[in-house]
């Protein structure tokens, strides 16, 4: 499974697969609805877990965790 | 020290006397607010009417409104469910201890709140985007701070990836008997911003004397 598969299956485990087919790897998960804020911690917490990373509070940023894309590139910097 | 009071200490350690590092965040006018999608229960308007909230609340939001302060709130059932607020007024918060000075096109963010009983509702995100929403607005105000504990993972989760807010300045706090409140003397990093005597949150210089006088 890629690594932007990983991370879509994170997602789906919060918020269930048939949502996550349909959203595309560049759609903005908050601002689309998709997630609420809180699930969005969950993911956060998933996301450490599955790659081993810790996020450093300057690493909250959206252009880290807005997309599955973006969630996928900041995971490939912290696991280069 | 006798091994009983060793540990009284341990677990009472943090009462007594806490360093706490604090994270100052702050929101550039020019973003765009994202729209969060609400339960259907819960809706976000701005406080217009007091009689809203209990009178336990109504006290405790009564420094809040002296000062001009704006309330945001949740309501689920006709009832208050979570608020937030927004100052434009250089004050120090009673809890923290910590000043939060402003210039004229600053404010601040602060006591963001939603009961458990109302999570996830999508209740905190729209309290923020309803406050920021406004604030755009107001012509007058450019940027927007708060500030975070920083091991408030859900706080800085939601105004850092949510919201865009940057990390301007952190310092530490002090909290004795969970009852006073003080910034660490020279914890400020870097030493000028919003939570330091002088400069804004980007220079040295500037701000300071624009700035509503304070005592240090």
């Amino acid at each position: 499974v890629s690594r932007d598969g990983e991370i879509r299956e994170l997602l789906s485990s919060l918020v269930g697969a048939d949502l996550v087919n349909d959203v595309r790897d560049d759609d903005l998960i908050f601002e689309q609805g998709l997630i609420d804020s809180l699930y969005l911690i969950e993911l956060i917490d998933l996301v450490e877990r599955r790659f081993g990373i810790r996020v450093a509070g300057e690493e909250l940023a959206p252009e880290n965790f807005e997309s599955i894309a973006a969630m996928s590139r900041y995971v490939a910097t912290k696991t280069a | 020290m006798s091994s009983g009071a060793r540990r009284w200490l341990a677990v009472n350690r943090r009462r007594i006397f806490e360093v706490v590092g604090v994270d100052v965040v702050a929101w550039d006018a020019t973003r765009k607010v994202p729209s969060p999608r609400l339960r259907d229960d819960v809706s976000v308007e701005r406080l217009e009417d007091v009689a809203l909230l209990s009178p336990k609340q109504q006290a405790q939001v009564r420094s809040f409104l002296a000062r001009g302060d704006e309330g945001y709130v949740a309501v689920r059932d006709g009832r208050l469910a979570g608020w937030v607020w927004l100052s434009r007024t250089t004050h120090r918060d009673p809890w923290s201890g910590l000043w939060i000075r402003l210039a004229p096109d600053e404010a601040y963010s602060y006591a963001l709140w939603v009961e458990p009983e109302s999570r996830p509702s999508g209740a905190a995100a729209g309290l923020m985007a309803a406050m920021l929403r406004d604030v755009q607005r107001d012509a007058d105000v450019t940027r927007v701070y708060g500030w975070i504990d920083e091991g408030n993972r859900a706080s800085q989760t939601l105004l850092r990836v949510v919201f865009g807010f940057a990390q301007v300045q952190r310092v530490r706090r002090v909290h004795v008997l969970r009852r006073i409140g003080f910034k660490l003397p020279r914890s400020d990093d870097p030493p000028f911003g919003p939570l330091s005597a002088r400069g804004r949150h980007s220079s040295r210089e500037g701000g300071a004397a624009a700035r509503t006088a304070a005592p240090l």
